[in-house]
């Protein structure tokens, strides 16, 4: 297994250097950065040159995309625009650790930006997928063993409202009903009632810092985007558990008298959940990206929104570093799938 | 289920990394919606949001008002020659850009600052800190991104009198002293001078010229309550990331008595980034104050009152800003070729109702307020008759100019009659360019209605404005390429200044492979106006400028390129049971200065 997986990283390597090729050209060749100067009488045909000189935006595309790769710490630049070099650049390069500073935040590093904002994300991202495995699996078990009952039945129904509703639509009832008008009946005299926040990952008033708040604020976005993913997640659970303990070595496993718990839990819901490796193994890697409806609207300060943001800005550097963590997310996450499939399945080998 | 377990751990883990806040806020707290998080303080940010931050821990040399008054900040008086603060001092200097030396007169501007005011951190403020902006605008070989604007260009030298005096002299005419290339007060020197315990000087030789980069200064690493250092009523305590900047009075403002005390103890900017999660925000009582929102609709079609203009206890008010689309007309060789007739670019504006366009969109009374002219309104000739809704005489003008309703179906009760034509059969079709700015596509689809009931068929596009609407020439952009024929967007004037935009208006801002950072895309090209405009800019007389002010302005009215269309109001919504809004309807300025005068406010009674 070893072997296989030093292979897959060195596969890895040229389709990285492709990705990073195409989202370099694709950003920076997408619009200036700086237009919104052309705008401002203030800024003189010199200063724009400067700025851009400062900034390398300059530069032919090929020779930005080896500065961003080797830094242009060795190549004089010309930033008054007489045709001669007058400073070395700063930067060192991808390859030397140094993905670059923001074009929008300026004096700030890309990488900087990026780790502000990934533990926001991680946080929202990581209880969403723990909160969609655990009710998605106990959900479709459940419909399961118990098909075509009431239950499942009413399950199915309430699977297929979510599922086909956009994220933001079931943000903003979320919000409107529990945030809103619990919060004004709250007010308006009904002291017993509770409320969820808003907006944000703290209150605006009176904070005090604690984890509970931080928790109590998770709530709105936590159920917003786990309750589409479950819609999701408990069908390929149900429908794996079916196509399971439908199968001989299930009825074996009756015949030889195991309960029916040691059945389920042990026996099929670890051949049932292959397809649901599969799905987490696909989706995962995207937590990294952040959910940027749900960030945008209830004001989280994570990955999606820092992507938004740096895409207005066309900041070339954040967006390059964001494309390439995810990418490299997506080919990790698919060698864990495959070794977990080993641990899951040992019918599978690797070759 | 290890797999899920592992998932709860790094979960519990992120949590404790996340799990930290701000301090709960004693005394009078005022909580404002932000809906951006700024990215650095001004002025190296890209952002308004960051510029608006200032009017919390900064002040000017001076300000003006909603009444376009300016008054007094930092320095005892605003100079003038009538307070003997304004002179004159003779120069030769090339006027004309054609060689020859002429005399002239330039400006010399005494900045005499007010005695006892202090920074935040307690160190007085003195003429070193001008001196200190002085040399960094007129830095040689500068690495920084600060905008000089025409500092370097216009200003001869500064020099310090005395601790609480300068004199500022410029090299050329230049009546905008006032509002243009002026000093600033407002960084502290010592933070930048010297070893300032972070290691960082702008003189990094001694030799007593700036050689070094500002940006890289720690005053700018950030928000960093701790190396922000202002003159204002507020100083930054805290700054959390992704939540809000935290306001607390400045324990050395007010001490004089041209320093009011605020009543408001902390202000806090909390970054809502979502509209209709600002306006739950507000209604709730998380927040106390909204603004920078599109307030133009207070009700439904039924009448109702809807969004901020429905909730109890809030009251929305607005003030003036300095933006006001416009519908501008190409006349320019790319446009369609009726364009290019000074009686069909009048037409089409007569067939646009634009008072009751700027009543729908901007609330009612904003269509009779609309301006006449391109320049603020105290600089317009004021002869200059608006060009009313006039349908009849739309459909004359087009007449006159060759385009005909052929098969006679404009009628009152025909709100779409075929597009006129020419005598070659041309039908008539116009190209009509805005950007997604709401409610611009809103009005613009009213216009194309408002033309197609006098023959005209406006083809619509909404496209994104930096990148392509007013991409330079070079860079394909459609108004500098001159691809269009109709475009709705806004253009700032010096809300003090008669001065004409002179990259917008004169014929050397045409666009062409010879000159492909040109701004002109309407193609207005008069020597006559250019040189009216020119020695507006360059008249020291306020009086005289005026004159050619009025003489040049007729001449860009009648070219028909350029029409109001809606000023565009700042909207504020408050929460009157925890602030008294009367107090605060001063609030509102010109250009950025929205909390300029916000040590006035009070809570609710």
């Amino acid at each position: 297994m070893g072997k296989y997986i030093i292979r897959r990283i060195l596969q890895a390597i040229p389709l990285l250097l492709i990705i990073a090729v195409l989202t370099f050209v694709l950003l920076k060749t997408v619009g200036d950065p700086l237009q919104y100067l052309v705008e401002d009488p203030r800024v003189t045909e010199a200063e724009r040159f400067r700025l851009r000189a400062v900034l390398g935006l300059n530069d032919p595309l090929p020779l930005q995309f080896v500065h961003w790769l080797i830094g242009d710490d060795w190549y004089l630049r010309d930033i008054d625009n007489d045709g001669e070099g007058d400073v070395y650049g700063e930067r060192r390069g991808v390859l030397r650790g140094d993905f670059g500073e923001s074009i929008r935040v300026r004096n700030r590093d890309a990488i900087e930006i990026i780790g502000e904002k990934l533990p926001n994300t991680l946080l929202l991202g990581i209880t969403v997928y723990v909160v969609t495995i655990t009710v998605s699996l106990a959900v479709g078990i459940f419909a399961a063993t118990h098909p075509y009952s009431l239950a499942d039945n009413i399950i199915t129904s309430i699977s297929f409202v979510f599922f086909s509703m956009p994220i933001y639509l079931v943000a903003l009832i979320m919000i409107y009903i529990f945030a809103v008008q619990f919060r004004l009946a709250h007010d308006g005299g009904l002291d017993w009632l509770p409320y969820l926040p808003v907006q944000g990952m703290r209150p605006t008033r009176g904070a005090t810092g604690t984890l509970a708040e931080l928790a109590w604020h998770m709530v709105l976005p936590v159920f917003s985007l786990a309750s589409i993913s479950i819609a999701g997640y408990s069908r390929f659970v149900r429908a794996s558990m079916l196509e399971v303990i439908n199968s001989d070595y299930i009825r074996t496993a009756h015949a030889k008298g195991l309960s029916n718990r040691r059945i389920t839990f042990l026996h099929a819901l670890k051949n049932a959940s292959l397809p649901l490796v599969t799905l987490v193994g696909l989706d995962v890697p995207f937590i990294l990206g952040g959910a940027v409806v749900t960030e945008q609207i209830f004001s989280w300060d994570g990955m999606g929104l820092l992507f938004i943001r740096s895409l207005e800005a066309l900041d070339a550097p954040v967006l390059i570093l964001f494309t390439m963590m995810t990418a490299i997310a997506v080919v990790v996450m698919q060698l864990v799938t495959d070794v977990t499939y080993a641990w899951l399945d040992p019918r599978v080998r690797f070759s | 289920m290890k797999f899920v377990r592992v998932l709860a751990l790094l979960a519990i883990l992120a949590l404790v990394l996340v799990g930290t806040g701000v301090r709960a806020q004693e005394g009078v707290t005022m909580i404002i919606g932000w809906e951006q998080e700024p990215d650095l303080p001004s002025p190296l940010s890209n952002s308004a949001f960051s510029a608006y931050l200032t009017n919390f821990y900064a002040r000017d040399i001076w300000g003006w008002d909603t009444e376009r008054v300016i008054h007094a900040e930092m320095v005892e008086e605003v100079p003038t020659p009538d307070n003997g603060l304004v002179t004159f001092v003779p120069v030769q200097v090339d006027i004309n850009g054609d060689g020859e030396l002429e005399d002239a007169e330039a400006p010399q501007v005494t900045y005499r600052l007010r005695q006892g005011m202090l920074w935040s951190d307690g160190t007085p403020i003195t003429s070193a800190d001008c001196m200190f902006y002085h040399n960094v605008m007129m830095q040689p070989d500068p690495l920084d991104s600060w905008q000089r604007g025409d500092y370097p260009a216009v200003v001869a030298s500064a020099e310090a009198i005395d601790d609480y005096t300068v004199v500022l002299t410029y090299n050329t005419p230049f009546p905008d002293y006032l509002t243009d290339a002026t000093l600033s007060c407002g960084f502290p020197a010592h933070k930048f001078l010297g070893d300032n315990g972070a290691g960082f000087t702008m003189d990094t030789d001694g030799d007593g010229v700036f050689d070094a980069n500002i940006d890289e200064a720690p005053y700018f690493d950030g928000f960093n309550p701790a190396e922000l250092i202002g003159y204002g009523p507020y100083v930054l305590s805290e700054y959390n990331v992704g939540a809000n900047a935290v306001f607390t009075r400045n324990p050395n403002w007010g001490i004089n008595d041209f320093e009011q005390v605020p009543a408001i103890d902390t202000i806090i900017t909390q970054f809502i980034l979502e509209s209709e999660q600002m306006q739950n925000a507000l209604e709730v009582g998380d927040i106390d104050l909204a603004f920078n929102f599109a307030g133009d609709r207070p009700t439904d079609a039924e009448g109702n009152p809807i969004g901020y203009y429905a909730m109890e206890n809030v009251e929305v008010f607005s003030t003036v800003g300095v933006f006001i689309d416009g519908i501008w007309m190409n006349s320019g060789p790319n446009a369609f070729e009726a364009m290019q007739d000074v009686r069909v670019r009048e037409g089409l504006i007569h067939a646009i109702n634009r008072r009751g366009i700027a009543d729908q969109f901007a609330g009612p009374g904003a269509g009779a307020a609309l301006t006449r002219a391109w320049v603020p309104a105290q600089f317009t000739p004021p002869d200059l008759p608006f060009r009313e809704y006039d349908v009849d005489g739309a459909r004359q003008l087009l007449t006159d100019a060759g385009w005909i309703d052929d098969d006679a179906d404009e009628s009152a009760d025909n709100p779409r009659p075929t597009p006129r034509v020419n005598a070659a059969g041309t039908p008539f079709i116009v190209r009509f360019y805005t950007t997604p700015v709401v409610p611009r596509p809103d009005i613009q689809t009213v216009i194309q209605a408002q033309l197609a009931a006098v023959g005209v068929r406006a083809q619509l596009f909404v496209v994104n404005g930096p990148t392509v609407l007013f991409a330079s020439f070079a860079e394909r952009g459609i108004l500098n390429t001159g691809e269009y024929d109709i475009a709705m967007y806004a253009l700032s004037n010096n809300p003090l200044s008669p001065n004409g935009s002179a990259d917008n208006f004169r014929c050397a801002g045409i666009p062409s492979n010879e000159n492909p950072e040109g701004r002109n895309s309407t193609w207005f090209c008069d020597p006559e106006y250019d040189r009216l405009d020119f020695l507006v800019s360059v008249t020291n007389d306020p009086t005289e400028r005026l004159q050619y002010r009025f003489a040049a302005e007729p001449i860009f009215y009648n070219a028909a390129v350029w029409s109001s269309i809606r000023p565009r109001l700042q909207y504020y919504a408050v929460r009157t049971d925890r602030f008294n809004v009367d107090s605060m309807r001063d609030m509102g300025t010109l250009s950025s200065n929205y909390f300029r005068r916000v040590e006035f406010w009070q809570p609710a009674s």
